[in-house]
């Protein structure tokens, strides 16, 4: 039987039940949200079971949602299956307090560099990672950029004229 | 047999002010050294992103950089005459860059090709240093993004021209020692 | 960081050697600094540090209006600038709902391919360079400026090109443009036989790269690979023919897969695929 969003929002149901919520399709992509203490279980479901086979994990990243209190980083998870090509994205929702997630790598390689990037931009602490170091960043950088308070301009510079840039 | 063919569009270059007799030449010692210099610079192509890809079709053979005497690459610092920065310099290379530039020896040059080097360039952000005379004293600026090859082979010739120029004492006066000191290079 | 490594059975060291393959090095070209330990030549353990080109992307992109983010995506792979560019003006199609003529596709293609054609162009000339052979570097980049005029009848530039716009191009491509894509497609085939009789049976060449860096199918799937280097891992998958963006089900053409993922497949990657489709490509207009 070919693999369709229908069958793995079943299959997923069948196996957790209404823990997964909030099931969308934009664009015809599948996407749903578990509660973070799953993660790791779920993408385990998702890589184990014969027919779903999600294998590939495309994507890793943070959203930060400064007006949802409570949640306002999301883990967004883009998984792959190669052979029968189908997309899934998986929401995680944390809170800013303290962003603990379990870490993925463990499943999958890739995840590896993924998490630091996330941490580093974020400071999401995935619980479990190897070397949760900053990635990209100076690693003496004590705020994560791209959360939305950040702004984007160096700070420190002096010599920019504000009426040119519109300020 | 085929017509000789002659070569008449040659274009020779003055030679250095000087007393010129019967198979000697007096100049000042500048001059010569200068001349010298200037057309056998080694560059250390210092390339971090796009314009590092217009310096390889720079020195390709379309716009051949190695007929201005810039044939040898060097890639150690402790061997070059001139840096040549390309490319977008982040606050995480910026102490590499200075540990480069400290690296090289006397007479040392640098130029600074594209719009990221000279200022930051379209990356106003938190993590890009805004221009590379923020660590290290540069001679030419190149701007453009990336800059066409023809850009880069004149911001070469000006240091050419520079370099000619550059008298003996240069690295040792007050105003080049007090450049130094003004970022922190003893 | 202090794990104790084990040194390969019949070694005659004593122990391994720390190299830093520093940020700034030949081979790396842009900045990627690799602390490796090292047994002979063999490399047994690297610990990499990336991010020194770190220019803030996505949140310089969170403050620009979506026409003004293309030239960022340039400058995202700046060896093939046109393909960043596509790939954006998709994706806010995709988001506004807009339906394409086929002749923007099929422009797009022809764009895209000669980026992807001049990625590998670099990609492979400078394995030649870093393996010392320089002149096939020479050959290669001749018909990069040829490319190069190519995109500035398109657009004006030639690097970082800012080619198209949402919902098509900016302007028609020109007689010249055309007359200027015969001409390539005329010469690259017979300059790439060339290049190819230079290195692929080079026995210098084959003893460099052969079993140097090989991954198998299972660890670069593990890794997140795509694109040519999962294809010379052995596994034969293609965005272009799995999910068809711009037009590419109209089109056929060969992908080459390699089988043990070590530099001689991935030099193998690409260029040799491409030229056919060109044809098509032409007829198809």
């Amino acid at each position: 039987m070919p693999l369709t969003n229908e069958l793995i929002q079943q299959k997923l149901i069948d196996q957790f039940g209404d823990q997964i919520t909030e099931w969308t399709q934009p664009y015809g992509m599948l996407t749903f949200t578990a509660p973070k203490e799953l993660n790791l279980k779920v993408l385990q479901f998702l890589y184990d079971d014969p027919e779903l086979r999600f294998q590939f994990l495309t994507d890793l990243q943070a959203v930060h949602f400064p007006d949802r209190k409570g949640e306002e980083l999301m883990v967004v998870y883009h998984l792959h299956n190669l052979t029968d090509n189908i997309r899934i994205r998986l929401k995680i929702y944390t809170d800013i307090a303290t962003p603990d997630v379990y870490s993925a790598t463990a499943l999958y390689k890739s995840a590896n560099f993924m998490e630091r990037e996330t941490y580093d931009f974020f400071g999401v602490n995935f619980v479990g990672h190897p070397n949760l170091i900053r990635i990209l960043n100076v690693d003496e950088m004590d705020y994560f950029p791209l959360r939305k308070e950040f702004p984007l301009e160096d700070q420190s510079r002096t010599d920019k004229d504000d009426d040119m840039f519109g300020r | 047999m085929r017509p000789v063919q002659y070569n008449n569009k040659l274009k020779t270059v003055e030679p250095p002010a000087g007393v010129m007799g019967d198979g000697y030449m007096a100049t000042s010692l500048e001059k010569v050294v200068g001349l010298a210099r200037k057309n056998s610079i080694w560059p250390l192509p210092f390339a971090t992103s796009c314009c590092g890809i217009e310096f390889m079709a720079t020195a390709a053979s379309h716009y051949d950089l190695a007929r201005f005497g810039a044939e040898r690459m060097s890639f150690s610092p402790r061997q070059c005459d001139l840096l040549m920065v390309m490319g977008t310099i982040s606050k995480k290379m910026g102490p590499v860059l200075r540990q480069v530039y400290l690296q090289m020896a006397e007479p040392r040059w640098v130029l600074s090709v594209g719009a990221c080097a000279c200022s930051g360039g379209i990356f106003d952000t938190y993590s890009v240093l805004q221009g590379i005379d923020q660590v290290i004293p540069v001679d030419v600026y190149v701007p453009g993004c990336p800059p066409r090859p023809e850009a880069i082979l004149d911001g070469f010739l000006k240091i050419q021209e520079l370099v000619g120029q550059e008298s003996l004492r240069r690295r040792k006066s007050e105003k080049y020692k007090d450049l130094l000191e003004s970022y922190g290079i003893q | 960081m202090s794990e104790h490594i084990l040194l390969p059975e019949g070694s005659i060291e004593k122990q391994t050697t720390t190299l830093n393959l520093g940020p700034t090095h030949p081979a790396t070209h842009g900045v990627f600094q690799n602390i490796l330990e090292l047994d002979g030549e063999r490399i047994l353990k690297s610990t990499s540090t990336v991010g020194y080109i770190h220019r803030a992307f996505e949140k310089l992109a969170e403050r620009r209006p979506l026409y003004q983010i293309t030239p960022l995506t340039d400058r995202l792979n700046y060896c093939s600038s046109p393909i960043n560019n596509m790939g954006w003006h998709i994706t806010c199609e995709k988001l506004l709902g807009i339906q394409l003529p086929k002749r923007v596709d099929y422009l797009r293609i022809i764009i895209m391919e000669l980026s992807r054609i001049s990625d590998h162009l670099i990609c492979n000339s400078i394995v030649g360079v870093d393996s010392g052979a320089f002149s096939g570097f020479l050959y290669l980049m001749q018909f990069r400026e040829l490319i190069y005029e190519i995109y500035e009848e398109v657009c004006g530039s030639r690097l970082t090109t800012n080619i198209g716009r949402i919902g098509g191009f900016e302007r028609n491509f020109t007689e010249t443009a055309f007359a200027k894509l015969d001409q390539f497609l005329a010469t690259y085939p017979a300059q790439l036989k060339e290049f190819e009789s230079m290195f692929n049976r080079n026995r210098i060449f084959m003893e460099r790269t052969i079993g140097c860096g090989p991954i198998s199918a299972e660890k670069a799937l593990n890794y997140g690979f795509t694109g040519p280097n999962l294809r010379a891992a052995g596994v034969d998958y293609d965005v272009r023919v799995h999910t068809p963006y711009s037009s590419y089900e109209d089109f056929e053409f060969t992908i080459p897969v390699g089988s043990t993922g070590d530099c001689y497949d991935r030099f193998f990657g690409a260029p040799t695929g491409n030229v056919a489709e060109y044809q098509y490509h032409r007829t198809g207009l």
